[in-house]
């Protein structure tokens, strides 16, 4: 899961960072509007992380003007203002969610699992592929009943590869989906990931499309 | 008791009261002006009856002919002729027996339990006596006094309608503005309708819609400036819990260092902002600080200068320019978290490497401190909103609070103080203060006493 933590404060936003990537989730930070609206226009996101009080723009306006031009980005708004008549006009404004600061990192991990499965159309953190179980919740991975250690890279991609079910993706939007925009990547470092992946889980779990990209496959031998 | 029921009563009773006087009065001299016309009726007949009587000779005649005369009459008016030596010689059928007999001039006599009021003259050897029956008089005067009592009753009457009408119709604008202020929600500020009131009300709906309007300006003040504080103590709050679950999460190592690293941080930012609020809260408040010393400028201003980080302090440099030595009527500590506040400000935006300059001088018995730092570039705007509770400039890390405890020390005591853009890029903030001049010993342009804000 690729978040966009958009937070003017920087010490919250490294310790919201920080807290993400330890559960496995891949972050980009940006401290205002702006950016935002480049972030969003050049890579893909699975959720945004949106704080109210920014330097440039209110963030309600961000969103409002998301939302008028048709961007369906799930929203999560995190904020110190916990009025019920703010809430209410987040959600209205076309957020998906709202978290009031100070929170529980938890918690706003599972309500991000829940905004990105709601986005694939499932209810619940643990989905089934054959003989393979993914838990997002607790990050664990068993086929046919045994548990497999997969590295946070490696969950990623295949919680991108569940996520898209049996659509296609480029290399590039499977790269967005494993590493932060400033995160440095290795010319190969995909086909690595998608190695230990085949390795771990069998030969046909990562489907190569030849010119176009990769798709979900069957999972163990 | 109502507006409408005491207007009605005073205005109602009043004129019942007076019409009913006014009335009386008129009956009565009508009453007075009825009878004494009667009587001169009476008179006039007797006197007429004389000179015809006396025009017949037979009748003087001490014979009497005829016995009685055929005089008209009805059962009210009576009339009887006699010779001066008693015997009569005429009267009228219904004339009791001793009319005649009665005194000369008017009398009111009962004869044979009916009471005549009578006019009895002398003339020519003749006595004549005319009389009224007494009861149809008043009759008559009943008649009169109810004939103008009838209207006057109805003119009462639809005259207390009308004033009950007028007065429920005048007092509905009243009556509309009591509704629309007793079915209103307690919190309501909305202003109350201004349109087609009369003259009289429009200025008290309009002094009671600016006084709502006032109120709603302070609530919203009051609400912005609690959800601003709530929002600045919950996100350093929030740096502090969430750092303190990654140092949790990683389980030790370089992470969990670097988390209580920020929530240590977090912890500081927490710190000071509380402690700008309540700074705030008691220069604004009705704190005092009577006990407190009085310092000379260069003290005030070196005390506040310790009070900043070494690198900090290290960078100001004091300029005297004739006013170190001026004693600040200002409370020692109020003094010093100014200075303290203005000069971290000033640090902290300035360009590294560069100095800030504090001038201190004396101008009209004021002690001034002009600051000066080499910082970026602030608007005029910016320059107005500073001292705005909770503003910052760009991505400033400081409370936002600072320069509004500023304002209000300064305020509170009387001095004044502007930030201005300073050409080149950073601003000038010139502080005045109420001062005792040294070489004088004497309060200076204010002589406000310490710790007695002006009201």
């Amino acid at each position: 899961m690729h978040v966009l933590l958009i937070e003017d404060d920087e010490l919250v936003a490294s310790g919201i960072v920080a807290g993400l990537r330890l559960s496995g989730v891949t972050v980009d930070h940006v401290s205002n509007a702006s950016l935002a609206d480049a972030a969003v226009g050049t890579s893909r996101f699975d959720v945004a992380v949106l704080d109210l009080g920014l330097p440039d723009v209110d963030g309600l306006t961000l969103l409002r003007r998301w939302r008028g031009a048709g961007r369906q980005l799930p929203v999560l708004i995190l904020t110190a203002r916990d009025a019920v008549q703010d809430k209410v006009a987040g959600l209205r404004t076309g957020a998906d969610d709202y978290l009031v600061k100070p929170f529980d990192l938890t918690e706003l991990v599972a309500r991000l699992h829940a905004l990105h499965r709601r986005g694939a159309g499932r209810s619940v953190d643990i989905v089934q592929h054959g003989r393979l179980v993914f838990d997002q919740g607790t990050c664990e991975v068993t086929l046919d009943g045994k548990r497999v250690d997969l590295s946070r890279r490696e969950l990623s991609l295949l919680q991108t590869l569940l996520h898209s079910g049996k659509k296609i993706l480029t290399p590039d939007q499977v790269k967005d989906s494993l590493y932060g925009m400033l995160d440095p990547v290795e010319s190969n470092a995909l086909n690595v990931h998608i190695h230990h992946l085949r390795r771990k889980l069998g030969p046909n779990i990562v489907e190569t499309v030849r010119g176009i990209g990769y798709r979900l496959g069957e999972a163990g031998g | 008791m109502s507006l409408r029921v005491r207007l009605l009563l005073t205005i109602g009773v009043s004129f019942a009261l007076f019409w009913g006087l006014s009335s009386l009065w008129m009956l009565v001299h009508l009453r007075t002006e009825f009878r004494s016309a009667l009587d001169e009726r009476l008179e006039a007949s007797a006197r007429m009856v004389a000179v015809l009587v006396a025009d017949y000779p037979k009748l003087t005649n001490p014979a009497p002919v005829l016995r009685s005369l055929p005089l008209a009459g009805n059962e009210s008016v009576a009339c009887e002729i006699r010779l001066l030596q008693g015997a009569i010689i005429g009267r009228t059928a219904n004339s009791p027996q001793r009319l005649g007999l009665a005194p000369l001039g008017l009398n009111t006599l009962t004869i044979d339990g009916v009471t005549w009021r009578s006019y009895t003259m002398e003339q020519n050897g003749l006595r004549v006596t005319t009389a009224d029956r007494v009861h149809r008089r008043e009759q008559l005067l009943h008649g009169i006094a109810l004939a103008s009592f009838i209207p006057f009753a109805i003119a009462l009457i639809a005259s207390l309608l009308a004033l009950w009408f007028g007065v429920r119709r005048s007092l509905l604008p009243l009556e509309s503005i009591r509704h629309a202020l007793a079915s209103r929600a307690p919190d309501a500020l909305q202003p109350l309708p201004e349109k087609g009131l009369p003259a009289e009300l429009a200025p008290l709906v309009a002094t009671v819609n600016a006084l709502l309007g006032q109120i709603a300006r302070a609530m919203e003040r009051e609400r912005r400036f609690t959800a601003d504080a709530a929002h600045e103590l919950r996100t350093p709050l929030t740096a502090v819990k969430t750092h303190i679950q990654v140092a949790r999460m990683a389980g030790g190592g370089a992470h969990t260092d670097t988390a209580l690293e920020h929530a240590e941080e977090g912890v500081r930012r927490l710190h000071s902002t509380i402690d700008q609020l309540l700074t705030l809260a008691r220069v604004e408040g009705p704190f005092s600080f009577d006990g407190d010393e009085q310092l000379d400028a260069r003290s005030a201003l070196e005390g506040a200068i310790r009070q900043l980080s070494d690198h900090g302090a290290a960078r100001v440099k004091i300029i005297d320019e004739g006013g170190a030595g001026i004693a600040v009527l200002i409370p020692a500590s109020l003094l010093l978290i100014a200075l303290r506040n203005v000069l971290d400000n000033a640090v902290r935006h300035a360009v590294s490497q560069t100095s800030v300059v504090v001038r201190i001088s004396q101008t009209d018995g004021a002690c001034l401190f002009v600051i000066e730092n080499e910082g970026t570039e602030i608007s005029e705007a910016d320059a107005r909103r500073a001292a705005q509770r909770f503003w910052r400039q760009g991505r400033g890390h400081g409370s936002g609070l600072g320069l509004s405890i500023v304002d209000a020390i300064v305020i509170r005591y009387s001095g004044s103080w502007r930030l201005t853009p300073r050409a080149g890029g950073g601003v000038v903030v010139s502080i005045s203060l109420p001062s005792v001049s040294e070489s004088q010993g004497q309060p200076g342009a204010s002589n406000s006493a310490i710790g007695l804000p002006k009201i």
